[in-house]
């Protein structure tokens, strides 16, 4: 998710919310995964990494259910390094 | 839900921290491959005949394994669409790698090197301010 954020950041997430285009989420995959919605419709999400060249997303593994999304990310609390 | 605590780590999920790529490796190794196949041809010594067999093979493993992470790592969708010919060349080169094996033909690692240096350029052109001219360079510099 470079340039957007960075290792080690800590960032604040909340579990309820509307999931809408533009938002970085966490996912749950085989491990939480955190990348942006590019798509949705009202049954899956489409996500993608801001880094492009080099992100593993929905380009790969598809697009993920709804219920999968775990989080919104809301706030950074730290840039990491 | 399957987050199980307030605090937890979540991944980008990326092959390698913003992943290093670069051709650069395999055209080193297709150079290495060539100087070993001309060294041979030019020598007449039985041992060192032997050496050249050997280190050109390995070097072609090598050629082989760099262009498989950049076909399956580096390059992504969007990149075929712009270069349809991304997999074919890919396929070709590999299959040069292997032919650049077996082969103690001068020729053959000339092919391996021609195609590496045709993905190369479109390497170039999908990473802004990266400059495979410069590798072809420095790597001719060094041609046996």
């Amino acid at each position: 998710m470079l340039p957007t954020l960075h290792h080690g950041q800590i960032l604040l997430g909340r579990r309820w919310f509307r999931p809408s285009v533009g938002q970085i989420v966490v996912a749950w995959t085989d491990q939480p995964l955190i990348k942006r919605i590019t798509k949705l419709d009202r049954e899956q999400v489409w996500l993608e990494g801001d880094n492009v060249s080099a992100s593993t997303d929905s380009r790969y593994f598809g697009a993920l259910p709804r219920r999968q999304l775990e989080a919104v990310i809301i706030a950074r609390i730290t840039r990491g390094r | 839900m399957k987050l199980p605590k307030l605090i937890t780590t979540v991944y980008a999920h990326c092959d390698l921290m913003c992943g290093v790529y670069d051709p650069a490796q395999a055209r080193i190794e297709a150079q290495s491959v060539y100087n070993a196949a001309k060294k041979y041809a030019d020598s007449k010594d039985p041992v060192f005949k032997q050496r050249a067999v050997q280190i050109k093979e390995e070097r072609a493993q090598l050629a082989k394994e760099h262009l498989w992470v950049l076909w399956t790592d580096y390059f992504k969708p969007e990149h075929v669409e712009k270069f349809p010919q991304l997999h074919d060349l890919f396929w070709r080169a590999t299959k040069a790698a292997g032919e650049a094996k077996k082969s103690m033909e001068v020729t053959a690692a000339e092919d391996l090197i021609k195609l590496v240096d045709e993905i190369g350029g479109i390497f170039a052109q999908t990473k802004p301010g990266y400059d495979y001219d410069a590798v072809r360079k420095n790597a001719e510099l060094q041609a046996a």
